[in-house]
């Protein structure tokens, strides 16, 4: 959320039968500066309301996080094409050096003598071949693009690295208190 | 085309699937593309990276077996330059992320209890591999 006062309503759901629910959904319990994080555990909570006859349910505790300001669009397109420019390249030398480490050329020329009984096999198998990869690179990373909304390798990837920080995040202001 | 043209082709076919299948799960796993895209601040253009990646991949297993003689003087020369620092970056980022994978980090932190310049160490480290770079590269042994 962006920098400011935080209402209880922003960092849980609240359901009351004896209270007035927009009151303590709009009950202020921390402001939050800019680039900062703030801590909730659900018996800070009890010890604002104080009040014992309250029941929590969900996560014990949660993290408020003050929403990045957005990156100027030519920043974002330098870091963007750095990126872009860095997983070519990333992925042109992994492929290069497991090919001079096994040598494929060897091979492939080896493969040809024994089918067609010529060891110059041309151009045309291994763009049969970089075919095959970017096919396997596709279909292993579920890539392709289909009806079935299903994350690709990477966006799981993606959700567990930001779980693991946010997991971190907590565990850190917990040591803290 | 004959029954062993086609059999050449199929087994060549079947080679990049598997050989790509490798590819990506050890990418997958060291979690390269979607550090990268946390670290530029560009989450939404994960799948982007992800096709540009494999443009990558096919393109070098093109070019490594084709061998195109590209004499493009200058051009080649900058194109060169760019390739390398940028591979040069890359294999650093596959690196650290491997140590990662592995817990080497943590493995030292506790043996030498120094999890306070845990920083340092991480520079030292990238320190001692520019330099044995440097060495494996400029000197002579290694050729």
């Amino acid at each position: 959320m962006d920098a400011g006062a935080v209402k209880l309503g922003d960092i849980c759901d609240v359901y009351a039968v004896n209270e007035n629910e927009t009151r303590l959904k709009r009950m202020g319990v921390g402001e939050l500066a800019q680039n900062k994080t703030l801590f909730f555990r659900a018996v800070d909570i009890a010890r604002l309301l104080k009040r014992d006859d309250i029941t929590f349910l969900g996560a014990p505790s949660c993290i408020v996080s003050c929403r990045e300001k957005p990156q100027k669009s030519v920043l974002r397109l330098c870091k963007a094409g750095f990126a872009f420019l860095l997983l070519f390249a990333g992925g042109m030398t992994t492929i290069m050096s497991y090919h001079t480490d096994v040598d494929m050329l060897e091979m492939t020329s080896m493969m040809s003598l024994i089918l067609t009984g010529s060891a110059d096999s041309g151009d045309a198998l291994s763009v049969v071949y970089a075919v095959g990869i970017a096919a396997g690179v596709l279909f292993f990373g579920n890539l392709l693009p289909s009806k079935k909304q299903s994350p690709t390798i990477f966006q799981t990837e993606q959700y567990e690295l930001e779980s693991q920080t946010q997991e971190y995040l907590k565990h850190e202001q917990e040591g803290l208190r | 085309m004959t029954a062993g043209a086609a059999a050449a082709f199929f087994i060549a076919f079947a080679a990049g699937m598997a050989v790509s299948a490798a590819t990506v799960v050890i990418i997958s796993v060291l979690g390269i593309v979607p550090h990268l895209a946390t670290i530029t601040g560009t989450k939404r253009l994960l799948n982007g990276y992800a096709y540009t990646l494999c443009a990558g991949v096919v393109f070098g297993a093109l070019l490594s077996l084709i061998q195109p003689k590209l004499s493009i003087a200058w051009l080649g020369n900058a194109l060169f330059f760019v390739f390398q620092a940028l591979s040069g970056v890359f294999t650093g980022f596959f690196l650290s992320a491997l140590a990662e994978v592995l817990d080497i980090f943590p493995a030292i932190y506790g043996a030498l209890r120094l999890k306070r310049v845990g920083a340092l160490l991480i520079i030292a480290l990238a320190a001692g591999k520019c330099v044995g770079t440097l060495i494996f590269q400029l000197t002579p042994y290694f050729q």
